[in-house]
């Protein structure tokens, strides 16, 4: 049965759904000591979200065109670089270049609106083509147009980065660079 | 509250629990009629359920680095708005196209509808790579409306772990294609989305070939630019220069559209990286200096003489996993190293381009497609090809 099937995506909602049923049903017929019937009880309640999670998570991954296409994709991905060591070792590499901070410059008063009604659709959802119209940026012809260009900077904090730097050739002192460094690294 | 904030996840964290202990005591404590009591013992269920799944969700991103930084991000609320070219021009010039006849290698291949609106898709074995994995095609509809024209191509490359599922779905490739050709922005061009892992167990970042040959493994290269090119010049009416060949990946696949480019200017004349990276990343490759060296745009354009082929980075104020600043690094290089004067390098920043997700690179596309189109061919007949004439 494949990950990223119909099938799948069924049987992980319908799995999630008897999950709930059961528990209303099983609640109160657990039998044995008072521990015994406690611990079940939390086994039922967990289970339930367990597989509630799962079956979002599979509609998600569908829904983005298979993040995680395969099975054995699945896998791989799982013991190559795991969540934990992802979340324990491994935060993207802006971490080293923002002390850890996200550079939040979509701050409340920013004018982020697409002005584009239609353009603006979450990838899961799939709904049609959001391309109400997607085709007024035309980039001049390759003219240089330098004014007012903002590189990128942490929020607050001292580490400024290489932008100004005139032309670094090495790996930058931010970490960016890995060279014999085998690290995780937590690109899509 | 910040959606990748740790007190966001904590919060649903600890929601979450306070709903299980609430459910455990609770349970049986619900007043009320039977009618009453069930839905109120199914709704705490579900949302518990709710919380979990959140506070499951909040943490991946977070572990991932921030692929969604913000609920506007979320929503879909990025935008190109602010954004303005910049770099390096590079001295590229539109040379005619020559068109060899086309020698088939690979013969003909067997097309079946891909499940995404107008996709169709092939299992290919590469004759040069020995890689065996689906390559999806969409025609525009000029292709059957002007059947002595030979078209230009668009190579897509997927993210790791990824695929090419998400070029056709979320990312809406081909209506972007359809909205910026009827629009004139962009001329009518094949899109091809190959499988960029197509090596079981070599699918994860920390894994994958990030599309190099690796010595004693696989050539994913060889895979991207060799087989999957001469497939669609096997089986389509496609320009055979490298004038009608360009690039295009996001994240990893950004890194290899960066790196292809200036690797085979006699393929490809531009590509695109979206939020990609411009130094290897994966053991594959960085446990061997002088292969990853080999493999890195930025110690290309710093250390080589990189041809006259363009680059476009795209990158958003946003994107902690590949922020903006990494395109500065090898704008700067291009511009302090002599031998790469030839190369067109230029970055296109989003002040409110978003997070590290396809909704956010969706919307880059209008952009990129008509910046590539700028440098590649247009359609040209079949005739006037032959005569090394562009049209």
């Amino acid at each position: 049965m494949s990950l990223t099937g119909t099938p799948f995506q069924i049987l992980t909602i319908a799995a999630a759904i008897l999950a709930t049923v059961g528990a209303v049903l099983l609640w109160n017929r657990v039998r044995g000591p008072r521990v015994v019937r406690v611990l079940s009880r939390i086994g039922l309640l967990l289970s339930g979200y367990a597989v509630s999670a799962v079956a979002v998570l599979v509609s998600i991954n569908i829904a983005y065109g298979g993040l995680i296409a395969t099975w054995s994709d699945l896998s791989d991905n799982m013991s190559a670089h795991g969540v934990g060591q992802h979340g324990g070792r491994n935060f993207g590499h802006w971490r080293g270049m923002c002390g850890g901070k996200f550079p939040g410059t979509w701050g409340g008063g920013a004018p982020g609106g697409t002005g584009r009604p239609g353009g603006g659709r979450p990838a899961f959802g799939g709904g049609q083509p959001g391309s109400g119209q997607p085709g007024n940026h035309r980039p001049g012809n390759g003219g240089p147009a330098f004014s007012g260009h903002r590189p990128f900077a942490c929020p607050s904090t001292s580490a400024t980065p290489s932008a100004s730097a005139g032309g670094t050739s090495s790996p930058s002192p931010h970490g960016t660079s890995s060279h014999g460094t085998p690290s995780p690294s937590s690109h899509g | 509250m910040s959606l990748v904030s740790m007190t966001f996840r904590d919060v649903t964290i600890a929601l979450m629990v306070v709903i299980a202990v609430a459910t455990l005591l609770l349970w049986n404590r619900i007043p009320g009629p039977r009618a009453v009591r069930i839905p109120v013992r199914v709704g705490f269920l579900i949302l518990g359920e709710a919380l979990a799944t959140l506070a499951l969700l909040v943490s991946l991103n977070i572990s991932y680095g921030g692929l969604v930084v913000s609920w506007k991000d979320l929503i879909g609320a990025q935008s190109t708005k602010g954004a303005h070219l910049s770099g390096q021009v590079g001295q590229v010039t539109l040379h005619p196209v020559a068109v060899a006849t086309t020698q088939r290698l690979s013969g003909h291949q067997r097309f079946t509808p891909a499940g995404y609106g107008g996709f169709i898709k092939t299992t290919l074995t590469g004759v040069k790579s020995g890689i065996t994995s689906q390559v999806y095609v969409w025609l525009p509809s000029q292709y059957t409306k002007n059947p002595h024209q030979q078209f230009p191509v668009l190579e897509l490359l997927h993210g790791v772990p990824d695929s090419p599922g998400a070029w056709m779905g979320p990312m809406n490739l081909a209506a972007h294609m359809k909205a910026a050709i009827s629009s004139g922005t962009t001329n009518p061009a094949i899109l091809v989305v190959p499988e960029v892992t197509p090596i079981a167990n070599h699918t994860a970042p920390d894994d994958n070939e990030e599309c190099s040959d690796i010595p004693g493994d696989a050539k994913l290269d060889t895979w991207l630019t060799q087989d999957v090119r001469q497939m669609v010049l096997d089986n389509f009416r496609a320009i055979d220069s490298a004038a009608g060949w360009g690039l295009m990946g996001y994240s990893t696949g950004g890194f290899c559209a960066a790196k292809l480019v200036l690797q085979h200017p006699d393929r490809y004349r531009a590509a695109v990286s979206i939020s990609g990276y411009y130094t290897p990343e994966s053991p594959s490759l960085t446990q061997d200096t002088a292969l990853a060296d080999e493999n890195s745009p930025q110690w290309l354009i710093t250390h080589r003489r990189t041809p006259a082929v363009s680059l476009l980075m795209t990158a958003s104020a946003q994107d902690p996993i590949d922020p903006p600043s990494e395109c500065q690094q090898m704008i700067n290089a291009a511009k302090s190293a002599p031998l790469s004067r030839a190369t067109e390098v230029q970055q296109f920043i989003a002040p409110y381009g978003g997070g590290h997700n396809q909704t956010a690179w969706e919307k880059m596309l209008p952009t990129t497609f008509a910046w590539l189109s700028d440098r590649l061919s247009a359609p040209v007949s079949q005739q006037s090809a032959q005569q090394g004439v562009r049209q």
